[in-house]
């Protein structure tokens, strides 16, 4: 007997042997068709759970497109994506409401800041709903501020970098890394000499920055409460002749006129 | 009265024609047919994409004896082999959605179970490892003893326990090219792998499997 004879009477001897009809045959069939028909209701009843949630998300979703939410809704996740380059004012609830925020000084009526400037305004746009646009042309705007700096407080930069784009994104990082930082020190801490120093850094790396109004009026109050009276004023004095529209104008008549009574 | 029936598909006819007064001419009532809904093969292939059952059921009974006897053939363990019959049938549905025509319907399941019996020929090889040790096999002493005293069901549990010794691919070539009697061609459409490579999978087999079965003392 040859070697491959041995092998292919193996081979042989064990295809007949597992050749032969099983009698679980049947017994398999059931099997799988039961199971079959267990995985198709489970994929009905998850069907019959996932399509009215589905279709109340969308339902939702139409309602609030129709009413205007949806509209709302993406302008706000959008203030936050798109770079500093939009021309679009942070909503005044950007960050959450300021805990123990620096008091006003009582006051009698608002009495508005005589202008020692001109009141020519070079900001091109006007604010709706009392939001904030961004004031332009940059240059005009820190040049008003140029001309009531006073010698204690460091110069906001006027010259607003050029920068590549790829720089660019690094720089919006670094500005709202330095404006989370003066937020903490200014309503967290409550420490006006250390907020004041760090709305001075933010406005210097983003001079005119979605958030520069805010940090020129949060300035402001710091400036406030170290009794800087002068300084104060004049940081008030362009939210007091709507350089920034309505955004804290009422806010800045009243706290300028009170600064001015208790001169 | 008679009854036929094709297993896939045609008309079912149950009962004899009735002798209804139209015109004369026995008419089968329609209520006594009973429609097969897959009468072509691409029909029955719709079906099982859709994953009807009764499609399902249809391939299960013109080719569960051809899947079966490969998976006995390949694991060596009846009860293994039963398991991974009711696995290849429970996941056609969803592996028919890649069969594209290119072989027959009965070439596209065996490699489905092909591909699914990797874990069971390793736990069947475990225990018939494990059961080796704990019964007690004389050694082969050598002497060797002619191949026509044994039995062929010895011969056979030799050629399985030799099987053990083949990596699954070459196990695989072997089985459907020499036990199922397979051309090289089949075999590479049912694992996928080239025909050169079935090939000499397969002589590298056959010459381990000469080694071992030399071991166990058959010549």
């Amino acid at each position: 007997m040859t070697e491959r004879d041995v092998l292919q009477r193996a081979a042989a001897a064990l295809r007949e042997r597992t050749g032969k009809p099983c009698d679980d045959a049947e017994l398999t069939k059931a099997r799988v068709l039961s199971d079959l028909q267990r995985v198709q209701r489970r994929r009905r009843r998850a069907w019959a759970i996932v399509l009215p949630i589905a279709a109340v998300f969308v339902g939702a979703a139409a309602w609030a497109s129709s009413a205007g939410y949806t509209e709302r809704w993406w302008n706000h996740v959008a203030k936050y994506v798109v770079s500093s380059n939009r021309k679009e004012a942070p909503p005044e609830d950007a960050w959450p409401a300021p805990r123990g925020a620096l008091p006003a000084p009582s006051m009698s009526a608002a009495i508005p800041l005589v202008p020692s400037v001109s009141s020519e305004s070079t900001v091109e746009e006007s604010l709706l709903d009392g939001s904030v646009r961004q004031a332009e042309p940059t240059q005009n705007l820190n040049s008003r501020h140029t001309e009531h700096r006073s010698g204690k407080h460091r110069s906001v930069s006027n010259a607003t970098p050029k920068e590549s784009d790829a720089d660019a994104s690094t720089q919006d990082g670094r500005a709202d890394d330095a404006y989370r930082k003066a937020h903490d020190l200014h309503f967290v801490e409550q420490d006006a000499s250390r907020a004041l120093a760090a709305w001075d850094a933010y406005l210097q790396l983003a001079p005119s920055g979605r958030f520069a109004p805010e940090a020129r009026y949060n300035r402001a109050l710091c400036l406030i409460r170290l009794g800087r009276r002068a300084e104060a004023l004049d940081a008030l004095r362009p939210f007091a002749h709507g350089a920034y529209g309505t955004y804290r104008m009422k806010e800045a008549q009243e706290l300028g006129g009170a600064l001015e009574t208790e001169r | 009265m008679h009854s036929h029936e094709q297993s896939s598909g045609g008309w079912a006819l149950q009962g004899g024609p009735d002798m209804l007064p139209l015109l004369g001419v026995p008419v089968w009532p329609l209520a006594r047919f009973k429609p097969v809904l897959y009468p072509r093969a691409d029909d029955l292939v719709s079906g099982l994409q859709r994953g009807d059952r009764h499609a399902v059921g249809l391939a299960y009974d013109a080719h569960h004896a051809a899947v079966r006897a490969f998976a006995r053939r390949l694991i060596g363990d009846d009860a293994a082999a039963e398991d991974l019959v009711h696995e290849t049938f429970i996941t056609l549905p969803s592996a028919i959605r890649g069969f594209r025509g290119d072989s027959g319907l009965r070439t596209f399941i065996i490699s489905i179970a092909a591909n699914h019996a990797r874990h069971y020929v390793r736990a069947s090889m475990r225990r018939r490892a494990a059961m080796a040790k704990l019964a007690e096999r004389p050694e082969p002493d050598g002497t060797g003893t002619p191949e026509a005293e044994m039995g062929r069901a010895e011969l056979a549990d030799i050629l399985m326990r030799a099987l053990d010794e083949l990596p699954i691919d070459q196990r695989t070539a072997f089985v459907l090219c020499e036990v199922e009697e397979r051309t090289s061609q089949e075999a590479s459409q049912i694992t996928g792998a080239p025909e050169a490579t079935i090939r000499t999978r397969l002589f590298h087999a056959k010459k381990k499997l000469r080694e071992v079965m030399q071991r166990e003392g058959v010549r």
